[in-house]
C-alpha cells in the first residue's frame, strides 16, 4: 500500500504522468484507455439483476392500480371511557370531589352541550386543550359523550 | 521540486478537506449532547446554557453542521480533487475555488449562530434564515461553474461516470435548495410540507449519495487496482436514481393528509430505488473480485467496502418503510433518526474517510502518519454506527407498535418513554464512539500534515 502513493503523483502534464507510469511499471493500459488512470470493463448484466428489474416494474404496475388507503383510526381507540382514564383521570375524578381539576360528576348540569365543547377544545385556565393532550376530533366526541354521562 | 514551486493545484480540495474536519468535530459534539439530553434532560441546562443548548435548537444545528459543514464540504474537496484528475487537467478558476471554502465556512458559523439565538424557517435540513439560504446558493453556483468549466477545458475525451454523478448532482444540488428554501414564506400547510419533503428528501438523494457513489466509483478501481467491472451497470445506476429519486418528498407523508394517488407516486419510485441501488453495488462486488484478500490490509478500501454495505442496508430499508404499512409503525419513531445515520454517517461519510485518506497523502506528499490509528477510527466509526443503528431501530419499533396502542399520549406515553431509557443509553454509548473516532481521524490527519510540512521545510533549508 505504501508504494501506492508514489504511481500516482500529482504530477499535471499528462505526458509527463504517462512517462512516469510507464517508469513505475504500472499497466500502460490504465493511461491510455481509461481516465485519471481507471480502466473500465464492460462485463454484461448479470442475470439477477435483469429478473429484479423485471420483477420491480411488474410490482410497480400492481401496486399502481391495487393498493388502498391503510385506515388508522381503530375503533377502539375512540372509547370515551378508555380515554377518560388515560388523558383525564391524572387531573379529574369522575366523582365531585376535585383533585388538580375539578370532579366531574354532574358537569353536565353547569354547562350546556356548547359550552363543554368550547372547553374541551380551547382548554380553560390551567386545563390544557384536548387535542392539545393529544386527542383527535373522534375521540374528543366520544369523551364528551362519556363525561356528559356522569 | 519543480512542480512544488508554483502554487499548489490542490490547495482548494486541501482547505475544504481541513475545514470539513473542524465541523466534523463540532457536530458531532452536538450530536452528543443531544443523545445525553435524551437520558437526563437537563443535561447541561444551566445559565445561558439552558437557552443556547435547548434541544429545539441544538437538533438543527447538529444536522446542518454535519450536513453542510462537514459532509459537503469533504464533498466539494473531494470535487476539487477528482474532476482534475479524471480531467487530466488542473482546477479552472482556483482563486474562486480557495476562496469560496472561506465564505462557505462563515456561512455555516453564521448559520449555527443564528440557530443558536433561536430563529429557524422550521425547514429540516434547511432551518437557515433566506439572507443565508442566498449566499448559499450564490456559493453553489459558484463551486458548480468552477466544477463545469474544469470538465469543459478537459484533456480526456472520455467522461468517467463519477465525472456524471458529479455533474447531475450540481445541478440537482441547486435546483432543490431554491425550491426547498421557498415554501417556508410561499406555502402553508399540506402543499408545503410536501415541499419541504422533496426538499429533505432530495438533498441526501441527489446531493451526498450520488457524490458519494461518484466517489465510489473513484476510489473503488484504484484502491483495488482492478478495472471498474461494468460501464453500462454503472450507466444504468445513474440515469434510474436521476429518474426515481426527486419523486420520493411524498412518502414522509405517506398515511397523511395527502391523495393516495399522490402517496402512490412516492411509493413507487422509492421501490425503484432498488434498481440503482443494486446496480451501483453489483458494480462495487464484481470490481472487488479477486481482490477481497486485499482489504483487511487497507483501510481506506474497509471504509469503501462497509459503507458500501451500510448504503445497501439504508437502501433496502427505504423501500420498505415507504410503504403504507411499515410507515404506520416507524413514523415518528426513533426508527427514522437511525435510518438517517446509515447513509449520512455508515455509508457517505464513510467514502469521505476514504476518499481523504487517499487523496490527502497525495496532495501533501507525506504518508499518513499512523496506520493503527487509521484502524482504530475504523473500527470505532463502525461499532459506534452498529450501537446507533440497532438502538434507535428497537427502540423506534417499540415506540410505533406501543403507540398503535394508545400510547400516543398521556399517562401511557410518559412510561413508554421511560422505558426507552436503557437504549437511549446505548445510543449516547454509540455517539461517544463515534465521536472518539473522528477525534482520533483528525489526531492522525492533523499529525500527518504536521510532519509533511516540516519535511518541505527541511528540504526547502537544505536546498
Ligand atoms: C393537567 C391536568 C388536567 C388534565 C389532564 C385535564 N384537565 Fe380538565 N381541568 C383541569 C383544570 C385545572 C380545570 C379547571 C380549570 C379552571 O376552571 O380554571 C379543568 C376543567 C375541566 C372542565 C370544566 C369543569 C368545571 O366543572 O368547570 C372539564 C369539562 C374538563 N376539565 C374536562 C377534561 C377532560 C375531558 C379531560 C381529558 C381529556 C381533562 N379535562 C384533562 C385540569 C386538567
Amino acid at each position: 500500500m505504501s508504494d501506492e502513493h508514489h504511481k500516482d503523483k500529482d504530477s499535471i502534464d499528462p505526458s509527463e504522468k504517462l512517462k512516469e507510469q510507464k517508469e513505475s511499471g504500472e499497466p500502460i493500459q490504465s493511461t491510455d484507455h481509461g481516465p485519471g488512470g481507471i480502466r473500465m470493463g464492460n462485463a454484461k448484466i448479470p442475470p439477477f439483476l435483469m429478473i429484479t428489474y423485471v420483477v420491480l416494474a411488474l410490482w410497480a404496475f400492481g401496486y399502481a392500480f391495487t393498493a388502498v388507503p391503510l385506515n388508522q383510526v381503530s375503533e377502539a381507540s375512540a372509547d370515551g371511557e378508555a380515554i377518560f382514564q388515560q388523558s383525564c383521570l391524572g387531573c379529574h375524578n369522575v366523582t365531585n370531589e376535585p383533585s388538580v381539576g375539578p370532579g366531574l360528576e354532574g358537569v353536565s348540569e353547569r354547562y350546556d352541550n356548547e359550552e363543554l365543547q368550547e372547553i374541551l377544545v380551547n382548554g380553560i385556565g390551567e386545563m390544557p386543550s384536548l387535542p392539545a393532550l393529544g386527542l383527535n376530533t373522534e375521540q374528543i366526541k366520544a369523551v364528551k359523550e362519556y363525561i356528559l354521562e356522569l | 521540486m519543480s512542480v512544488k514551486t508554483e502554487i499548489d493545484p490542490f490547495r482548494p480540495a486541501k482547505i475544504y478537506f481541513y475545514s470539513s474536519l473542524f465541523w466534523l468535530g463540532a457536530g458531532l459534539t452536538y450530536g452528543l449532547i443531544l443523545s445525553l439530553k435524551f437520558i437526563w434532560p437537563n443535561f447541561l441546562a444551566y445559565g445561558p446554557l439552558q437557552i443556547i443548548l435547548q434541544y429545539g435548537r441544538i437538533r438543527p444545528i447538529h444536522t446542518n453542521i454535519v450536513l453542510f459543514g462537514w459532509l459537503t464540504m469533504a464533498n466539494v474537496g473531494a470535487l476539487f480533487y477528482i474532476i482534475p484528475k479524471l480531467c487530466r487537467n488542473r482546477l479552472s478558476f482556483p482563486r474562486l475555488a480557495y476562496g469560496s471554502a472561506f465564505i462557505w465556512n462563515a456561512v455555516v458559523f453564521a448559520g449555527t449562530v443564528v440557530l443558536t439565538l433561536g430563529y429557524t424557517t422550521t425547514t429540516e435540513y434547511a432551518e437557515w434564515p433566506l439572507w443565508i439560504d442566498i449566499i448559499v446558493v450564490l456559493m453553489f453556483g459558484a463551486i458548480a461553474f468552477i466544477c463545469f468549466a474544469t470538465i469543459a477545458n478537459r484533456n480526456e475525451k472520455q467522461l468517467y461516470v463519477s465525472l456524471w454523478y458529479f455533474m447531475g448532482s450540481l445541478i440537482w444540488l441547486i435546483g432543490l435548495y431554491i425550491i426547498g428554501n421557498l415554501p417556508y414564506k410561499m406555502l402553508s400547510g399540506v402543499p408545503q410540507f410536501l415541499i419541504f419533503w422533496f426538499y429533505g428528501h432530495n438533498v441526501i438523494g441527489l446531493w451526498f449519495t450520488t457524490v458519494g457513489v461518484g466517489i465510489l466509483y473513484y476510489l473503488l478501481p484504484l484502491l483495488t487496482k482492478n478495472p471498474l467491472y461494468s460501464h453500462k451497470l454503472s450507466l444504468i445506476g445513474f440515469w434510474t436514481i436521476a429518474t426515481f429519486y426527486v419523486w420520493n418528498g411524498p412518502h414522509h407523508l405517506q398515511n397523511g393528509p395527502i391523495p393516495l394517488w399522490l402517496m402512490k407516486a412516492g411509493v413507487i419510485p422509492s421501490v425503484m430505488l432498488i434498481i440503482p441501488v443494486w446496480s451501483v453495488l453489483a458494480n462495487v462486488f464484481g470490481t472487488l473480485k479477486g481482490k477481497w484478500h486485499a482489504v483487511p490490509h487497507n483501510v481506506p478500501l474497509m471504509f469503501v467496502v462497509v459503507g458500501s454495505i451500510f448504503y445497501l442496508i439504508t437502501c433496502l430499508q427505504g423501500p420498505f418503510h415507504s410503504l403504507q404499512g411499515p410507515s404506520s409503525v416507524i413514523k415518528f419513531s426513533d426508527w427514522v433518526p437511525g435510518h438517517a445515520h446509515l447513509p449520512l454517517f455508515g455509508a457517505f461519510s464513510f467514502i469521505a474517510f476514504a476518499m481523504m485518506y487517499y487523496a490527502i497523502p497525495k496532495i501533501i506528499d507525506h504518508d499518513i502518519h499512523s496506520k493503527k490509528l487509521m484502524g482504530a477510527h475504523f473500527w470505532f466509526s463502525v461499532v459506534g454506527m452498529f450501537l446507533f443503528a440497532f438502538s434507535t431501530w428497537t427502540a423506534g419499533v417499540l415506540e410505533g407498535l406501543a403507540w398503535i396502542e394508545g400510547a400516543q399520549y398521556g399517562m401511557q406515553f410518559v412510561e413508554m418513554l421511560v422505558g426507552m431509557r436503557p437504549l437511549f443509553i446505548i445510543r449516547a454509548i454509540a455517539g461517544a464512539l463515534m465521536l472518539v473516532g473522528q477525534m482520533i481521524f483528525v489526531v492522525n490527519l492533523a499529525v500527518t500534515i504536521g510532519k509533511a510540512r516540516n519535511a518541505q521545510k527541511g528540504q526547502e533549508n537544505s536546498a
